[in-house]
Order: structure tokens, then C-alpha cells, then sequence
């Protein structure tokens, strides 16, 4: 039986992701006016491309350690390949590391970077599909989960088809692949977001809350991407890259989480059987105890006992 | 007595609860509504009316400056002499001000027209336009906006002979 957090806790959880949502939501709106945001593109992606990578090596560990939960074997393999594409797009633009903070990002829509996007929005998706087999759903749930996703699904099929029609009958869209494949991932992160919603996990376990977390970084990395919101054009698509940073710090948090609480719960064991050995030893030395009161007091009965016999026999005697 | 406690603690709980659900509800109604003023950003459309403004208005003091030379034959002696158009001493007096020390003055410039110079949107105090001027010594006037917002340059270079 899973132990539940806390409502406070989780009400704190979930408060501080709107408050951070929030918070990044507020730096898009001046980031017009930050100088400096320009330079950090590659960097910031690459730092994301490196964290990636630490996050598939540690959700890989977890997997081969404890064998718990396929879904990490795939948010390990998903975030090992992002990681790898992302450092290597970084390198295929600015032609090499020297020029980090001064090169400038040569392709609008780079090919890695949309494959990379899709990848990570499916493996997240397909982690969701694979931890949801490991519980049992309650009828009625399994029936609004349903429910919510075949919404989704049909109204993002109706945006997709809006943009093919489009294409079709001959008005020109700049990038409408990328804008197909975009909101394709973007479906995939919603429907992976409402999955852990739904599945409550995040009642019992705090890695769930920190996957929320993720997805909700992700599905604004990808909005920025797109781009919907009215801002410059480079500025989307640098703030589509400081959303995944941040998405991905998130995960990394909720990983050193786990861990830490793992190692507490260790430590409690480590208590518990310390305290159990103590009153394993007291028991034993109140039963020790106890043995050798009931020899004496058998020895005394025995001493007793020889006497009893002397007068008897000299009873006998007189007689 | 202890019963008592016990309730008023557990009222206060369930208070600090409720407070936690409506302040995690009016988030959620804060990101959206967030999402939906990015989608619009009355903000960025504002700046960019601006910046449009300071672009029209920078070219038509470029114009006056074309007429100047065209009928005089030199480039006004009043504009600095500096390759940097956004420099200290290279900002465009007021028209209306008396005090152009450490300005450009260049009432004495706009010939034949309405002596009306343009002031930045943003330049509401102070005796500067809140646009720059200078000449690079190489025949080229330089004139440029740099008030403008959302990280925009706007400036404009022009040979003058």
C-alpha cells in the first residue's frame, strides 16, 4: 500500500509550477527588451543537450537498478537520443565550439532539432502508454480518459487537416511540414500531460509531479516553436529553447528527488532494523534472565527438597 | 478543553487547505489567461506602432536635411562631427525649448517649412528630441532613434553630394 503526500505538499507542488509557469510567461513578454538573451542560444542548448544526456543515464540506472517500471527504460533511451541531437546540432551550427557565444544559429528550422522535438514528445507519450499497464484503472476512469483524449486527439486532427487543406488548394504556408510535425508532437505532449494528470500517480509519488512538470515546459517550448504567441520571430524560437532548459532542470530536480527520498527511505530501514536488533537483544537478555531465576529457584527447591527427605527418613526410623 | 484544541486546529487546516486549492485554481486561471494576452500582446503591438512612428519620423528629418543641402550646397555646421550617431551631444533639440546647450540646434536648419521638428514617443521631459544626428565626415548624415524598443535599430545613413 502506497503512502499519499500530503495535500499541502501537493498543493504547494502544483502552486509553485503555475507560479514558475507564470514567471516564464512574464520573461516572454520582456524578453523583446533583454539584449543579451540573443547571444546565449547555443549555449543554453547545449547545456539543455548535456542535461538531457545526464537525465538518460540516470533514468536508465533507475531502470537496470530497480526494474520497477519500463517507463523509464524509455524516458532513458528518449532523453539519451534528444541529448545527443541537440549537441549535435549545436556543433553542426556554429562549425565548432570556439565561437559559442558569437556564432549564429544558421537554420531557422533545423532538421535535428524538429527530429528531436518528435522523438522526445513520442518516448514521453509511450512512457505514459507503458506505466499505465503496470496500474489498475477503475472503469469509470479508463471512460474519461477516453473521453478527454478523444477530444484532443479529434481537435488537433481538425487544426492538422485545416493546414493540409491549405496546402492542397494552393495557399502558401512557409514551413507547413515543420508546423505539421510540431503540432503532431505538440498533440503527443498534451495527450502524455493529461495521461499523468490522470493517473494520479503524483498522489502517492513526487517523480510523477516532476514529469508534470517536464511536459508542461515541453508543451510550452513547443508553443513558442510554432510559433502562436505574438512576439519577434527570434525571440520564439529562444524562448522555445530556455523553455526546454527549464523543462528539463525540472526533471533532473525530480531525479536528485527521488534519489534523496530513496536514500531516506533507506535510512529509515536502516533505523528500524537498528531499533528492531535492540529489542531482539532485550528480549534476550530478559529470557536469560528469566532462565536463570527458574534454575536457581529450582536449585533451592532441589536443596529443600533433600532436607525433607532427611526427617522423613528419620520419621521412618523412630517408627 | 482538549477536544476543543483539537477542533480549532483541525479548523485551521482545513482553512489553510482551502486557501492553498483557490490559490492553486487562480494560477491555473492565471496561466491561461496568460497564454491568451501572449497570443495577442497589446504590449509588443504598441511598440511596434511606436517603433513604425519613429522610422517615419526619422526619415523625414532625414529629408529636411537633403533639402538643406540641396539648396545650400553644405552640410549643416550645427550637426557633430562623430561616426557614432548615438552618441552624448549628438541629440536634436526641441524646437520649442530655449535652452540648446549640449543639443543639436537645428531651428536654424528647417528653411522654408514649418519650423516643427519630431519628439520621440517616448521623450516626454527634458529639453532632447529623443533623436540623435551626426555627420561621418565622409558626406554621410547620420540620424537615428535609439529610444526604440524591442530591441529594434533604427537608423538611417545617407550620402549627401
Amino acid at each position: 500500500m502506497k503512502n499519499r503526500l500530503p495535500r499541502e505538499h501537493i498543493d504547494i507542488q502544483f502552486l509553485s509550477l503555475c507560479i514558475s509557469l507564470l514567471a516564464f510567461l512574464g520573461l516572454a513578454y520582456w524578453a523583446g527588451d533583454i539584449v543579451w538573451i540573443k547571444d546565449f542560444q547555443p549555449f543554453i542548448t547545449l547545456i539543455s543537450g548535456i542535461f538531457a544526456l545526464f537525465i538518460g543515464v540516470l533514468a536508465l540506472l533507475r531502470y537496470y537498478t530497480k526494474k520497477v517500471s519500463l517507463s523509464f527504460l524509455f524516458i532513458g533511451i528518449g532523453f539519451l537520443g534528444v541529448g545527443l541531437l541537440d549537441i549535435f546540432q549545436v556543433v553542426l551550427d556554429l562549425g565548432g565550439m570556439s565561437n559559442l557565444f558569437s556564432g549564429a544559429v544558421t537554420q531557422i528550422y533545423p532538421v535535428t532539432s524538429v527530429l528531436s522535438k518528435t522523438f522526445l514528445s513520442v518516448i514521453m507519450f509511450v512512457s505514459w502508454l507503458v506505466s499505465r499497464k503496470d496500474e489498475i484503472n477503475g472503469k469509470g476512469k479508463k471512460k474519461k480518459e477516453a473521453l478527454l483524449m478523444g477530444l484532443v486527439v479529434g481537435s488537433f486532427i481538425l487544426f492538422i487537416g485545416t493546414f493540409i487543406y491549405l496546402m492542397v488548394t494552393g495557399i502558401v504556408i512557409d514551413g507547413i511540414v515543420v508546423i505539421v510535425v510540431g503540432l503532431i508532437s505538440l498533440m503527443f505532449l498534451i495527450l502524455a500531460i493529461l495521461g499523468y494528470i490522470l493517473s494520479k500517480n503524483w498522489l502517492y509519488d513526487d517523480f510523477n509531479y516532476w514529469i508534470i512538470f517536464l511536459l508542461a515546459f515541453l508543451i510550452l517550448s513547443q508553443i513558442f516553436y510554432l510559433p502562436f504567441f505574438n512576439l519577434e520571430y527570434s525571440n520564439m524560437m529562444n524562448l522555445s529553447i530556455w523553455a526546454r532548459f527549464f523543462a528539463y532542470i525540472g526533471l533532473l530536480t525530480g531525479f536528485l528527488n527521488s534519489i534523496y527520498v530513496m536514500f531516506q527511505k533507506e535510512m529509515e530501514t536502516q533505523k528500524e532494523l537498528a531499533s528492531k536488533n535492540k529489542q531482539l537483544d532485550e528480549t534476550k537478555a530478559k529470557v536469560e534472565e528469566a532462565y536463570l531465576m527458574l534454575r536457581e529457584e529450582k536449585w533451592s527447591l532441589a536443596r529443600s527438597k533433600g532436607s525433607v527427605d532427611k526427617i522423613l527418613k528419620d520419621v521412618m526410623k523412630k517408627k | 478543553m482538549n477536544v476543543l484544541k483539537a477542533a480549532n486546529e483541525v479548523k485551521k487546516t482545513n482553512k489553510s487547505h482551502v486557501l492553498l486549492d483557490v490559490l492553486v485554481i487562480a494560477s491555473i486561471f492565471l496561466v491561461v489567461g496568460g497564454f491568451a494576452y501572449m497570443i495577442l500582446n497589446p504590449g509588443k503591438m504598441k511598440s511596434d506602432v511606436r517603433n513604425s512612428e519613429r522610422s517615419e519620423e526619422i526619415s523625414s528629418i532625414m529629408e529636411r536635411m537633403t533639402n538643406y543641402v540641396q539648396t545650400t550646397g553644405n552640410i549643416p555646421a550645427v550637426i557633430p562631427l562623430n561616426r557614432e550617431c548615438a552618441s552624448i551631444g549628438n541629440e536634436i533639440c526641441r524646437i520649442e525649448t530655449s535652452d540648446c546647450n549640449g543639443y543639436v540646434d537645428l531651428s536654424g536648419v528647417l528653411i522654408g517649412e514649418e519650423k516643427e521638428l519630431p519628439v520621440d514617443p517616448l521623450r516626454k521631459e527634458g529639453n532632447g528630441s529623443g533623436y540623435y544626428i551626426s555627420n561621418d565626415g565622409q558626406g554621410n548624415i547620420l540620424v537615428c532613434a535609439p529610444l526604440s524598443e524591442r530591441n529594434v535599430n533604427i537608423e538611417l545613413k545617407q550620402f549627401m553630394y
